[in-house]
């Protein structure tokens, strides 16, 4: 079965492997919010210095992945004071449930902040059934 | 005398010294679990003898919504990253990300010049150039020779 693609921000992620090409680095699993709501969830993921062209979000069978690439460059004609935090590749993976229509999942990246949209399918939304009365 | 029982081999061994290790290990281990593992935000401090630069990883922080301020030789950053309520018929099923308001003091290694500080946000992270004081620059001194 082939990977499915997710767009992002409505603009096809044309070169998936661009992604791929940091290998060398630290991969980190991002700090993550998973909201439930009632037409679906929403997934919050922090990615700082990642931007749309290097952010992946694909979905396999039932398995929701997210990645993405932190470019900034480091600057150069200095001296390391002291460093906390160093730039790497967010990566992180979550089973969905069986009921999120893929086909509407939506994402978008802003400030650094990837938040996947995932819909419940029409069908497992809750309905209101009306009862009327035969009398 | 204790020492001189014990077989040659073992003469190096200290006990204390081995309580000692197993208190750090315990304490490391202790501090692990209560604390605040870092900061928010996390920063890198570069210099040179003109500027320092501080770099700051602000994800989700609305770039109104960051506070700089440079006295003498300590930067302050302080700002709030938006809470997002869980509302009715909602529940997180993980939160990870904190929320809130936040400040964090950065020393830099020397003053700096305030008029000329520039900083800016991309992608989630802040990058501030502060040019140093020119009074406290190095200067170079001639030497006259006979």
């Amino acid at each position: 079965m082939s990977k499915e693609e997710v767009q992002v921000q409505k603009k096809q992620v044309h070169e998936p492997d661009v992604v791929t090409e940091e290998e060398s680095r630290t991969v980190y699993r991002p700090a993550t919010d998973i909201l439930a709501r009632e037409n679906g969830f929403m997934v919050t993921a922090d990615m700082p210095g990642v931007d749309r062209k290097h952010v992946e979000v694909n979905v396999e069978d039932n398995t929701l992945t997210i990645r993405g690439v932190a470019t900034l460059d480091e600057p150069e004609g200095t001296n390391l004071i002291y460093r906390e935090f160093e730039p790497g590749v967010y990566e992180r993976s979550f089973t969905l449930p069986a009921e999120i229509d893929v086909e509407s999942i939506k994402a978008e990246l802003k400030h650094g902040v990837l938040k996947v949209n995932l819909p419940r399918a029409p069908e497992a939304q809750p309905r209101r059934i009306e009862v009327v009365s035969q009398e | 005398m204790i020492w001189r029982a014990l077989p040659s081999y073992e003469r190096g061994y200290d006990p204390l010294r081995e309580f000692d290790r197993l208190q750090r290990e315990v304490n490391r281990l202790f501090n692990g679990v209560h604390s605040q593992p870092y900061e928010f935000p996390e920063v890198n401090v570069w210099a040179n003898e003109d500027e320092a630069m501080v770099r700051a990883e602000v994800p989700g922080v609305d770039p109104a919504d960051l506070n700089l301020t440079v006295t003498g030789k300590t930067l302050v950053l302080e700002g709030k990253r938006g809470a997002t309520e869980a509302g009715d018929n909602e529940a997180y099923h993980r939160q990870e990300r904190g929320m809130g308001n936040f400040v964090r003091t950065v020393r830099l290694p020397f003053e700096i010049e305030s008029d000329q500080i520039e900083a800016r946000t991309t992608n989630g992270v802040l990058t501030v150039r502060l040019p140093r004081k020119e009074e406290t620059k190095p200067r170079k001194i001639s030497i006259q020779s006979e």
